[in-house]
């Protein structure tokens, strides 16, 4: 290939540079994971107190709490594995509102419950797929906030107020 | 934004398409490389700037290995005749680096920027090269940045080699050739997206939403997850090379015809080529290949699918998916691949499936524990029947479109192309109005579908 190195760019200086250059850039790609990690707060809150603040801003007539045999079925979670797990889920067949509020034991379980909120999304958004338009619509709205140890998922009417709740009970 | 994204065909793509063809021969790859990093931007700023500091450090490593090559010196002899020097350590550093990025944000709850597992593996071909000697670095940093940040593979691969972009990166074949072509190879990735995966991928969801789960609906579920992931990863695959053709890359194909293959061996020979090339040209080589005692190749078999699992996901779902391949492709090699080999050709192929598909279930399964209950329900274990009346709706609902995902996972649609093309005064026009047909579909499709995104995205 055209455009070798000129012989001044391979002087000690040169390589100096370069080798700066690299130490700066992996500096400074650490210290940005850290800040995202440091961002990612251990909330010491009760989870009673924080499911009730979120469950002030659901309408609560349309869902119903989860087993854990249902948690497994919709979400393939086992609620042994976390320190506290809750789901709320449809009332009739109809309905595309869900609750999911998870306490982690270990901040490294985010990733998990995130892949089993989005394969939960997508088998919602393809049932209702072509008939339920406000369905389609709510899911297309539908939430997932991670708060270091603490995991929302909201799919309602007002997701919003519900995750400006659950940040404020952290 | 994805391929599949109306925003992308509508808007981004004929965008950089009329921007890129008008540029001046000397701006094209400026143009080029300001529209991958406008497409990566939309997944994140911060996205943005990660994969700016791992270009900026990949650039400067192989400068700096490039120039120590030059002034080398023995640091340490170690046994069989392994000479570390000071070129070798600056490269081992700088891997273990790019390892460790990739491990952190692959195992702990960080945000994982989209495409990462693809740009870093990139970036290792691309400093392994260099030490090698395969090719010579350039000091502007402009092409170092255009090969890892080139949005049609950055997100999902195919992950290319440095020396195959290079020559392209300063002169691209814009021939009417590669446009046509790149657009045909972009509306079936489309096609296969838009159509199959995603229905596939509702009658999926389908048979898992199941109040009662039976032996057949089982087997349903896993082929169809099956058939998605292959249109899914293929269709993504087509849409990549096709826009690469477009703008005048040629890269080479990510998919064979994975589900005709004989052997699990011959299968990851045609099951996301790149990769299987990748680790078979940075790790199982360099561990010695199977130029090997019996042992050591064991090892090195079982290494190389150890970290293909891994590079997979972090759960132990990945890691038993690796172990699984690893060990069968152990006994494939060993044991009975050779009394397998004497059996007729579609035998092999259904086996060869059956293994493959089984092994999918790693992949769709929240946790080890599932896949190996999902497994004992194809056998009937934990299942109510057989067979009851929602099972057999899904597959009565569901055989049309498994006909056509084996028909359209096989060559016969190409053949039928081609027959069709060697008619030359209507061919041309046949093909031209059925990918018409077809990109109008897709998009009726899109439209009055959700957005789905990639299964791969999340490696």
């Amino acid at each position: 290939m055209s455009g070798s190195i000129p012989a001044k760019h391979t002087s000690p200086a040169a390589a100096l540079i370069f080798a700066l250059l690299k130490i700066a850039a992996i500096v400074l790609l650490l210290f940005l994971m850290i800040v995202q990690l440091k961002g990612q707060k251990i909330s010491k809150a009760d989870f009673d107190t924080v499911e009730k603040a979120v469950m002030d801003t659901v309408d609560t007539s349309v869902i119903k709490e989860a087993d854990p045999a249902m948690i497994r079925r919709l979400y393939g979670l086992e609620s042994k594995d976390f320190d506290r797990i809750i789901l709320y889920y449809p009332s009739s067949n109809m309905g595309a509102e869900e609750v999911l509020l998870v306490k982690l034991h270990d901040t490294d379980q985010a990733g998990l419950v995130r892949q089993a909120v989005d394969r939960r999304l997508s088998a919602q958004k393809a049932s209702f797929a072509g008939y339920g338009a406000d369905q389609t619509a709510m899911l297309e709205a539908a939430q997932i906030d991670v708060e270091g140890n603490y995991i929302l998922f909201i799919s309602s009417a007002q997701p919003d107020k519900t995750v400006a709740a659950f940040k404020k009970s952290l | 934004m994805a391929f599949s994204n109306l925003s992308f065909v509508f808007f981004f793509l004929p965008l950089c398409l009329i921007l890129y063809y008008l540029a001046p021969k000397k701006i094209k790859p400026g143009v080029m490389l300001l529209a991958s990093l406008v497409f990566y931007a939309w997944t994140g700023l911060n996205n943005l700037l990660v994969l700016v500091l791992v270009i900026v450090f990949n650039w400067a490593a192989g400068l700096e290995i490039y120039y120590l090559k030059g002034r080398d010196r023995l640091l340490w002899e170690g046994p069989s005749s392994f000479r570390l020097t000071l070129s070798g350590l600056s490269l081992a550093v700088s891997v273990i680096l790019n390892v460790l990025v990739l491990a952190l944000y692959k195992y702990t709850s960080l945000a994982m920027p989209l495409g990462v597992s693809f740009f870093l593996f990139s970036a290792i071909s691309y400093l392994a090269d260099i030490f090698k000697g395969d090719f010579k670095p350039r000091t502007n940093p402009f092409y170092c940045a255009l090969y890892l940040s080139f949005f049609p593979k950055v997100t999902m691969g195919p992950i290319v080699r440095y020396q195959d972009m290079a020559d392209q990166m300063v002169q691209p074949q814009l021939t009417a050739d590669n446009l046509t072509e790149g657009a045909l190879l972009f509306m079936t990735g489309l096609f296969k997206k838009v159509l199959l995966a995603d229905t596939l991928s509702k009658s999926f969801a389908s048979c898992a939403a199941l109040s009662s789960t039976t032996v057949l609906s089982s087997w349903l579920g896993m082929i169809f997850y099956g058939l998605q992931l292959y249109f899914d990863f293929s269709g993504y695959s087509d849409m990549a090379i096709g826009l690469s053709r477009m703008f005048g890359f040629n890269s080479r194909s990510n998919f064979n015809y994975p589900y005709l293959a004989a052997g699990l061996s011959d299968f990851w020979r045609r099951w996301h080529i790149t990769l299987g090339a990748w680790f078979r040209d940075y790790v199982y080589i360099p561990l010695g290949g199977s130029r090997v005692s019996v042992p050591r190749h064991l090892f090195n078999l079982m290494a190389v699918w150890i970290l293909t699992g891994l590079w997979h996901g972090s759960t132990w779902n990945y890691l038993l998916w690796g172990l699984y391949n690893g060990l069968i492709i152990i006994l494939d090699k060993y044991v009975v691949g050779k009394a397998l080999s004497k059996a007729p050709r579609f035998v092999q192929i259904l086996l060869t499936d059956l293994v493959v598909f089984v092994g999918w279930i790693f992949f769709f399964s929240p946790n080890a524990a599932s896949a190996f209950t999902y497994m004992g329900q194809l056998f009937g274990a934990q299942t109510v029947s057989f067979s009851n009346a929602q099972a057999l709706l899904i597959l009565k609902e569901n055989l049309p479109l498994l006909v056509l995902s084996l028909l359209c996972a096989g060559p016969a649609m190409l053949k039928i192309r081609d027959l069709i093309c060697r008619r030359q005064k209507i061919g041309t026009a046949v093909i031209t109005v059925c990918y018409a047909v077809l990109f109008v579909i897709s998009i009726a499709f899109m439209v009055s579908s959700t957005y789905s995104t990639f299964l791969y995205f999340k490696f």
